[in-house]
């Protein structure tokens, strides 16, 4: 009779807690999982007594809290479809809010920068490594990428990015430290390996990501996943690089000339070259790093299709494409069209983008409302460029050549040839065949937790 | 089709211990966790979550399928779901089995473990 009465408050227990899974999980299997208990109750109760009751409490617990919250991440319908969103249909709102979350942070972060506080650099530069976090731990869990991770993750990747650019800073800053070291004690070769030391991480780290480009490209074009006009658009990408560090190069030799026929500055041969190396680190790595994470997104397609969109969105978000800010001629109107500029970029890149896109109820409308928005914001950098051009030809017109004018709208054009790639790349989803696949039923290690 | 066999490697503990319970026949849930408790000695205990979390996505995966519900004589009367392999989940547990027997094979012959 108190075994029943045992038996029979722990099923109401758990019967209660069963509320806690997704109403859809629950309704499929709610029935099943009390049955299931109910039977190890009674087999417990008989073999080990009320303290094997209290050791299956507590393995029920823990088995409790690791599925209904993997239940809640991998359901379809229970967190808003947030692992993968069903094609051809629009993300519920609960799942857009999640979308948005990374979007407002560094929005928030925006309009504290522009209002001069202080904080905004925690959220504008730091927020891509605390957002990244619940996103791999997502991943780790289900064994799938969720659709709400592609913004951090782009984010991420531009933030490391600008990390592997200060580390270059911080190796540069301790090699010029430790070379007027060995200057001072007059060794030479010492002198001469840390300055050639410099140079070769430069160009290690470019060429590490685009020999991993070049892998992602073939790994496609195997599974004929590269089509001809992503061939074209990477070629034109990789042509604007090179239209890139041409211009770079001529604008160094020319430096060069004229430090040679003034006298001043420079001169040594190996310094231009360290110099030129530098050069290439600084304007390409970003660039190569950018083509990288478009061929990515490609990988991300295969279970989010056009949503991988949201991959390269990400990485322009913290991207101030606006650049030469600092040699903004002091004219009385150009911090207000900075701001303006800066602001309507953000609320284009940050709230109506993602919205929009995620909110298409097809692939092809995901393509146009990405394509629009990022047109739209791109076109905001242009006018800011032109004006900004405009007033820099009337505040040193003499000094500004024609290789400059290219200069000046080259990012837009990478950011432009880039975002094509991706078009072409994300093919849609075939919603006939929607998975299963080994990712679904990866159950991950709880099971033998126990 | 070897493709979508091993497609689906490494399987997971759990998974892969659920299809071998399922193996020699239909089960209800409370058998499989008995089987797999079985198994392994004891040292894997699944709970109900578990359980029914790995049978939804196995269902999804077309590993497992769901056989007519009926009672279970020897426990209760009360009716039941069963479960049964389906024909790409038996190769799947094959081809698993087959994996982890070659495992064995190169962990003897390294003297990782020895025969007896």
């Amino acid at each position: 009779m108190t075994a029943d009465k045992n038996i029979n408050s722990s099923r109401r227990i758990y019967a209660s807690l069963l509320r806690l899974y997704p109403p859809e999980f629950r309704d499929e299997y709610g029935p099943s999982m009390l049955q299931l208990f109910t039977d190890q109750c009674r087999w417990t109760l008989q073999e080990n007594g009320p303290r094997g009751m209290a050791f299956l409490w507590v393995r029920t617990l823990m088995d409790l809290v690791f599925s209904v919250l993997r239940e809640h991440i991998t359901s379809s319908t229970a967190a808003g479809a947030l692992l993968e969103a069903v094609p051809n249909k629009p993300l519920p709102w609960k799942g857009v809010a999640v979308v948005l979350i990374p979007c407002l942070v560094f929005f928030i972060g925006q309009i504290g920068q522009l209002a001069g506080q202080d904080w905004f650099d925690l959220l504008i530069r730091r927020a891509a490594y605390y957002l990244i976090l619940p996103v791999l731990l997502v991943w780790l869990l289900t064994r799938k990428f969720p659709v709400w991770g592609l913004i951090p993750l782009g984010m991420f990747f531009r933030n490391v990015m600008d990390l592997s650019s200060s580390v270059k800073y911080v190796v540069g800053k301790t090699s010029v430290m430790i070379t007027g070291v060995a200057d001072t004690l007059f060794v030479e070769q010492f002198t001469a390996f840390w300055g050639s030391h410099i140079t070769e991480t430069e160009i290690l780290v470019v060429t590490f990501l685009l020999g991993t480009a070049i892998f992602l490209i073939l790994r496609m074009a195997r599974r004929r996943g590269f089509t001809r006009p992503a061939w074209v658009w990477t070629g034109l990408f990789l042509l604007l690089i090179l239209g890139e560090q041409f211009h770079s190069f001529i604008s160094l030799v020319t430096d060069y000339k004229l430090n040679v026929s003034e006298g001043t500055g420079y001169q040594e041969i190996p310094f231009i070259l360290r110099n030129i190396a530098s050069t290439i680190y600084s304007n390409a790595a970003p660039e190569i790093g950018f083509f990288l994470l478009i061929l990515i997104g490609g990988l991300m397609a295969r279970h989010h299709g056009r949503l991988a969109l949201l991959l390269p969105l990400g990485y322009l978000i913290p991207t101030v494409v606006m650049g030469y800010v600092d040699d903004w001629p002091n004219l009385p109107y150009s911090l207000f069209w900075i701001s303006a500029s800066v602001l309507a970029y953000r609320v284009l890149v940050t709230l109506v983008a993602p919205i929009w896109i995620v909110r298409s109820s097809s692939e092809h409308a995901q393509q146009r409302a990405g394509t629009i928005v990022l047109l739209a914001a791109l076109g905001i950098n242009v006018a800011a460029h032109a004006l900004y051009l405009s007033a820099s030809l009337a505040a040193y017109g003499d000094r500004i050549s024609r290789l400059d004018y290219y200069s000046y709208f080259s990012p837009e054009l990478l950011i432009l040839a880039g975002i094509a790639l991706a078009i072409t790349l994300y093919q849609p989803v075939n919603p006939a065949q929607p998975i299963p696949g080994a990712a679904q039923i990866v159950v991950g290690p709880i099971g033998d937790q126990h | 089709m070897p493709e979508k066999q091993t497609s689906f490697q490494p399987l997971t503990p759990a998974v892969y211990h659920i299809l071998l319970a399922l193996s020699d026949g239909e089960k209800h849930g409370y058998a499989i966790m008995k089987d797999v408790e079985a198994q392994t000695g004891g040292r894997v205990k699944m709970g109900p979550g578990t359980l029914y979390g790995s049978v939804k996505r196995m269902i999804a995966a077309n590993l497992i399928e769901e056989a007519a519900e009926r009672p279970d004589s020897e426990l209760d009367n009360e009716r039941r779901r069963y479960y049964r392999l389906s024909g790409l989940g038996r190769r799947v547990v094959a081809a698993e089995t087959q994996r982890l027997m070659q495992a064995v094979r190169v962990a003897r012959q390294k003297h990782v473990i020895v025969c007896s």
